[in-house]
């Protein structure tokens, strides 16, 4: 149970706000070296302003609202909360000011889809982008897979703040005791994957003529949208552009690292590769993988517009294991989609985007672990109905370590189910009110919310602003698995009325 | 400083064998797709 919010709640909340925005501010610099080192002046200053202007306001905040105090729960949910929207409004305005977007609310949601990861875009004439406006695009993306939070933890936030932050933005597993030693190893394992995954999509790109230049920028851009399962990439024509099943491999090898849990790799990198094969969720996942794609292959048989094996295989496994892990690459067009895939396909996608990655990872969606917890519950449920009344039935999971299943765990589980459920089915409702028919529009619907950016066709800089606003607000709370969203919405209904 | 040479030696091994093992797992799942999806192949072959 979350206490009434008092105005003195404001103060430590946009202190620690102050901080992140200035953090944002000093990120933009990065882009700035890219416009200096490839000689893009109007883009250099446009990420100077924007950067100028972080620093300008967070310094405002921290003036205005001092002193460092310890967070409790509530401040630290909506800070979280807080935080999301503010790095989706600073980190428009370099992209506003490119000129790539057809207004400010354009430059906000492809922002927000950046952030949240889902890779659903906006953007006019992508293909002839300034490489830091597109570099920001992706490392927009890759600040956000890692979690703005956890980015923030390794800088700024300290003490037992550290951990109430990091639970409101969707992590709720300490791979390590300490929640700082918890981050760093989050950006050891990025880190690490990082240089193996630019090498390798840098050779690739080096092989197939690319010129080293461009080569690096296209790894690397490809590599944060990657493994952060976001999906943006650099050409308008997405992973298609390449032609290339070597990057289809990379990418799709990457996705699937990246939507694994952070638990998982600390365990194999610490001499338990066995956890690869024990761990409950892992398993709940391959299972559905493969179950998803058996489901789409089916839908197949029924009409088939592919020319041969090698066409069908990579086509389409490409797209769901895009959308399980809610990477959102994709090596068809949306046109293609629409046209081409049967409706029993689609819908194969539609869970997978859905049912989204692992718990605890870069993925979004309803997440492997929740869907687990909900199986074992009913198991569970089944058995005591067939045992004797005096039998104390127990479920347990390995998942990282032995565990038993509490009824807790299955109710938090179904919540967040059935939150994504009505917000995925809502969105999708708002789209036939847009005059969208409702199969797209709910594909579009959960690609928002799950964080994926596989698209139909719907989402196009000429779609209704109210769209564009519902799948903001989608993309946001999906990332934040709603609580800490809800926390935020009392937040301001105190603030509106104080008790 | 010999013993710390040998712990940094066993960490660094096993961050390579994890690191290894977890890029094996990816092509062991692409694998069974394929499988999945040669046999959708051949119905739809025998449905022609």
């Amino acid at each position: 149970m979350i206490p009434h919010f008092s105005r003195e709640d404001v103060s430590p909340i946009l202190y620690y706000l102050g901080k992140l925005i200035i953090g944002l501010g000093i990120l933009m610099t990065v882009p700035v070296l890219l416009g200096i080192i490839s000689q893009e002046w109007a883009p250099a200053i446009d990420f100077i302003i924007s950067s100028l202007l972080c620093i300008a306001i967070g310094n405002f905040l921290l003036m205005t609202f001092p002193g460092e105090t310890e967070l409790n729960w509530r401040q630290g949910m909506s800070l979280v909360s807080l935080s999301w929207l503010a790095a989706m409004f600073f980190g428009a305005i370099p992209l506003f000011l490119s000129g790539h977007y057809n207004s400010f609310l354009d430059s906000l949601f492809e922002s927000m889809s950046a952030f949240a990861t889902t890779g659903l875009t906006l953007v006019n004439d992508l293909d002839h982008m300034a490489y830091s406006y597109n570099f920001w695009r992706h490392f927009m993306c890759f600040i956000g897979g890692q979690g703005i939070i956890l980015v923030a933890l390794t800088l700024f936030v300290k003490g037992g703040s550290a951990f109430k932050v990091y639970v409101g933005e969707a992590r709720e597993e300490k791979i390590m005791p300490n929640i700082i030693q918890t981050a760093r190893f989050i950006w050891f394992v990025s880190l690490t994957y990082l240089v193996i995954g630019t090498i390798i999509l840098f050779l690739i790109n080096i092989f197939r003529g690319i010129s080293p230049g461009r080569s690096l920028f296209h790894a690397v851009c490809l590599f944060m949208a990657g493994w952060d399962t976001a999906g943006f990439a650099t050409q308008s024509q997405n992973i298609l552009y390449y032609h290339s099943p070597a990057i289809e491999v990379a990418t799709a090898m990457l996705s699937l690292l990246g939507a694994v849990n952070f638990g998982v790799h600390y365990a194999v990198w610490t001499g338990r590769p066995r956890e690869l094969l024990r761990n409950y969720e892992l398993r709940v996942y391959i299972v559905s993988i493969l179950g998803l794609f058996a489901l789409i292959c089916v839908g197949f048989i029924m009409y088939f517009p592919f020319p041969d094996y090698l066409s069908f295989f990579r086509k389409s496994f490409y797209q769901l294991i895009s959308a399980h892990t809610g990477v959102g690459y994709s090596n068809v067009t949306p046109y293609h989609l629409v046209r081409y895939w049967p409706p029993l396909a689609l819908l194969g996608l539609i869970f997978a985007m859905g049912l989204g990655g692992s718990s605890s990872s870069t993925a979004g969606g309803i997440k492997i672990l929740r869907i687990g917890l909900f199986l074992k519950g009913m198991k569970k449920e089944i058995r005591i109905l067939t045992s004797p009344e005096s039998a104390v039935i127990v479920e347990k999971i390995h998942h990282i370590k032995d565990i038993t299943i509490a009824d807790e765990h299955i109710k938090m589980a179904v919540i967040i189910i059935l939150l994504y459920a009505a917000t995925y089915i809502g969105g999708g409702i708002m789209g036939v009110f847009y005059g969208y028919p409702f199969l797209p529009a709910l594909f579009e619907s959960v690609s928002a919310t799950a964080n994926v950016g596989l698209s139909m066709g719907i989402t196009s800089p000429g779609m209704p602003d109210g769209l564009k606003v519902v799948y903001i607000i989608q993309m946001w709370m999906g990332r934040l698995e709603f609580i800490s969203v809800f926390v935020l919405f009392k937040f301001m209904l105190s603030l509106k009325s104080p008790q | 400083m010999m013993k710390k040479f040998v712990k940094y030696l066993k960490i660094t091994y096993k961050w390579i064998t994890g690191i290894t093992i977890e890029l094996i797992y990816p092509f062991i799942t692409f694998l069974a797709a394929a499988i999945i999806c040669f046999l959708s192949y051949l119905a739809v072959l025998i449905k022609k």
